[in-house]
């Protein structure tokens, strides 16, 4: 999904505001070796969303939040001293930082931890989360002794340069151990740990030489992709293709496209009512009047292998829109000719006209107008710029979102862009994009952050099912 | 289309009545009429409606390359069984790894019949290898070289085009050689573009084909099936390929300028003001295109009742078929940017 031209603002709406932003932003987390303090010019905007710290920390659980981003959030989160917290609200925050470490691969996630001893955030929730990490990964070993130099440092930086060493020693005493060395190991280091033993194991391996310690793990990493399995809860796309066809653009564009294809295949219906509850369930609601202006000109039919496909993905977005804003109005551009009883399929024929379609909607004042289209305007092409041009002079603050409908996510849309940036433009050509798709449209109207909170909570107790199954 | 014509749209159509000199000397063109125009970046597209001729096969069936003899030596199938085909005007055909070819002329083939075609041109200077009739598809010459081409209906020489290209390349910032597809092929993911910038209508059977003020075009298919067949190939090389490169030479998009409106219900009276304004801009366009001077009417070929006629003007030319004095297809087209 692609959004450009966010408002920037900070105040009540900062968590939208910076949900917009971070999407814009995907630069890898990075320490630079200068030995300086990290340093972004969108620290602001960070510190005005952070007025719920552990909300905040959820905006990393969305798909299309940059990896970068991520880090960046978790960074911000254990930075934060948590002096004057509830501990109903240190649960929730620990709640948060712990589902962002299992969806973040360890590589930047131990970025984060080196990012924290640099700053020189000595808090105590930091050496728990980074003992706790350390010591309770999936591939810990494999971690340990690929990346050993940095685990030592931020382990110094947890428990202490000092401590850290003679844990060590201790641990590499094994059964020699004397029981005060035992619990000194214990007290400092292994309480972190939900297996003792192992994690003893893990100690000795800074205590024999890096080489040593190499022969013990296989060939291919293992730990760079211990979080997979967890980044995957996050998200509906169930499938990567390299080649992008009819069919695994999702449940519901493919019947849809069959059906306009007129192709018959058993199961095309529950294909179709399977993927519609499963994707509507995963996306945010809204009461407010939302104003749907549907390209369905001739454009829309496309040709070749990807005939009818955009117009399915368009349909099957308005589908589900009317099961997540029930306040939905539909304006159809084209012919009106559909091919459901319903009126709600409609068939592609007419040429392109945007702009009157929009001040058809403008009169019924919605909350939000999505502008769903291919992007090709021209029935008087510039129209739909003039008109957006001109509302601001009409006092209309409406939000108003143009979305292309595209057939992958690696569309030119060069040639696609009637708005010329004067409003916000965002993208889909999956269902596994609606959910953030409508939440980022969404929270562009007055009910932005509870809509918001809302759905990162949701979608919390979601993966954290899913990761428990 | 709405059937209920307003003054514009009476405006447009006496102009269009007024070109009918073009097609032939007594050729009505009544029967014909324009819907709105279609505007992206340089090219503008006024669809027109009419009557549908049956009994004649789409191009994709009913001008199928069956055989390629030698380098500009090559034989069209009609595979329709029952329908008659028209061959349109300067078609080509393109494969990859086998030298491309495109007809200086159209041509009218019975059902089932094949024709063979000694003046064809290659459109790529140096590529070995012939068509073989499979993976191919086909375009028409883009306008700047279809005056040449039509002059050189006739003659058996296969590298007759490639000065010409050669020039278009030039004109177009590109190598100078006479390889067609260095505009086609390698632009074609923009060129193909145009099939989705402009909407092909229902019961579409014809265009008119503006770069910016200057009407470069005039293309009537004898039904909607016909002209839906070869749309993509007139918009996005015969016409797209002067329009993208005159898109390339506009580098800023204009500003969006609002409309003076302080109520909703002004903006949309202005919008429909602006619009209606916008036509009629149009319709001066296409008033500005009717020709003067002679032109010059060739019999080219007969079968049954149908004539294909060339057209040679001082502003227009191309090929018609008649049946009649009644219209059945059109290839027309502006000859003053044409290379020489």
């Amino acid at each position: 999904m692609t959004t450009t031209a966010n408002p920037d603002t900070t105040g009540p709406n900062a968590l939208s505001a910076l949900l917009g932003h971070i999407e814009q932003v995907p630069l890898p987390f990075v320490l630079k070796y200068d030995g300086q303090r990290p340093t972004w010019n969108d620290t602001d905007r960070h510190q005005a969303a952070q007025t719920d710290t552990a909300t905040y920390t959820l905006l990393g659980l969305l798909e299309s939040t940059p990896v970068g981003q991520r880090g960046r959030l978790l960074f911000e989160s254990l930075t934060r001293s948590r002096e004057g917290q509830t501990v109903e609200e240190r649960t929730r925050q620990d709640r948060a930082i712990h589902a962002l470490l299992r969806a973040l691969d360890a590589d930047t996630v131990l970025t984060v931890f080196l990012t924290l001893r640099r700053v020189r955030a000595n808090h105590k929730h930091v050496t728990r989360t980074i003992l706790a990490y350390l010591l309770n990964h999936a591939e810990a070993a494999d971690l340990w002794v690929r990346r050993r130099p940095a685990v030592t440092d931020v382990l110094e930086h947890a428990v202490g340069k000092n401590v850290l060493r003679a844990a060590v020693r201790y641990a590499a005493l094994g059964a020699e151990a004397a029981p005060e060395q035992k619990t000194y190991l214990r007290r400092a280091v292994l309480r972190y740990a939900s297996d003792a033993e192992w994690a003893t194991e893990l100690l000795r391996l800074l205590a024999i030489s890096g080489e040593e310690a190499a022969k013990a793990t296989r060939e291919q990493p293992a730990y760079q992709t211990a979080h997979q399995s967890f980044a995957e809860a996050l998200t509906l796309r169930k499938e990567r293709p390299s080649v992008i066809t009819a069919e695994n653009r999702g449940e519901i564009a493919a019947a849809l496209t069959a059906l306009y294809r007129q192709e018959t295949r058993a199961g095309l219906q529950e294909q179709f009512r399977k993927g519609l509850s499963q994707v509507a369930e995963y996306c945010p609601q809204f009461a407010g009047k939302v104003a749907l202006i549907l390209d369905a000109s001739a454009s829309l039919a496309g040709y070749g292998d990807r005939k009818f496909c955009c117009l399915a993905q368009s349909v099957a977005l308005r589908l589900v829109l009317g099961h997540c804003a029930p306040n939905l109005t539909v304006y159809t551009v084209g012919t009106g000719s559909t091919i459901d009883e319903a009126g709600a399929v409609p068939l592609p024929g007419g040429a392109t006209d945007l702009a009157m379609a929009l001040l058809d909607a403008l009169d019924q004042h919605p909350d939000l107008v999505l502008i769903v289209s291919d992007g090709y305007e021209n029935r008087c092409t510039g129209d739909l710029a003039r008109v957006l041009a001109t509302l601001p002079q009409l006092g209309i603050q409406t939000p108003i979102i143009f979305c292309h409908t595209k057939f992958t996510g690696q569309d030119d849309l060069t040639l696609r862009q009637p708005t010329r940036g004067l409003v916000p433009e965002m993208g889909f050509w999956h269902e596994a994009d609606f959910p953030e798709f409508m939440l980022r449209a969404f929270v562009r109207t007055g009910q932005s952050e509870e809509t918001l909170r809302s759905f990162l909570w949701d979608r919390l107790n979601t993966v954290e099912k899913v990761w428990k199954s | 289309m709405n059937t209920t014509e307003t003054p514009v749209e009476n405006q447009r159509n006496t102009a269009w009545k007024q070109l009918a000199s073009l097609f032939g000397p007594a050729v009505d063109l009544t029967p014909y009429q324009l819907g709105e125009p279609q505007q992206a970046g340089a090219l503008t597209v006024v669809p027109v409606f009419g009557p549908e001729h049956k009994g004649f096969a789409a191009p994709g069936e009913g001008a199928t390359l069956a055989r390629v003899y030698t380098y500009g030596d090559v034989e069209l199938r009609n595979k329709s069984t029952d329908k008659i085909a028209i061959v349109p005007l300067h078609m080509g055909y393109i494969q990859q790894g086998a030298q491309n070819h495109a007809l200086c002329g159209s041509a009218l083939l019975l059902p089932g019949k094949v024709q063979r075609f000694k003046d064809a041109c290659c459109v790529q200077a140096a590529q070995g290898g012939l068509l073989t009739g499979a993976e191919q598809w086909f375009f028409v010459l883009p306008v700047e070289l279809r005056s040449t081409a039509l002059k050189l209906q006739g003659q058996s020489n296969y590298a007759k085009l490639w000065g010409a290209i050669s020039k278009l390349n030039q004109r177009y910032d590109l190598p100078a050689r006479g390889h067609l597809e260095q505009i086609l092929t390698r632009q074609r993911a923009y060129l193909t573009q145009f099939r989705s910038r402009f909407e092909l209508l229902e019961g579409q059977i014809g265009a008119l084909f503006f770069f910016n003020t200057r009407l470069m075009g005039i293309e009537i298919a004898p039904n909607a099936a016909y002209f839906a067949d070869v749309w993509m190939p007139l918009v996005c090389f015969a016409y797209g390929v002067g329009a993208y490169a005159a898109e390339k030479r506009q580098k800023t998009e204009p500003v969006a300028q609002p409309f003076p409106a302080e109520t909703l219900s002004e903006l949309r009276h202005l919008l429909n003001e602006s619009r209606a304004e916008r036509d009629a801009t149009v319709d001066c366009w296409l008033a500005k295109a009717v020709p003067t001077g002679k032109t010059i009417y060739k019999s080219e070929a007969h079968l049954k009742d149908l004539t294909l006629h060339t057209v040679t003007g001082s502003q227009f030319a191309g090929q018609t078929v008649h049946n009649g004095n009644s219209l059945v297809y059109a290839s027309l087209f502006a000859i003053d940017r044409a290379i020489k």
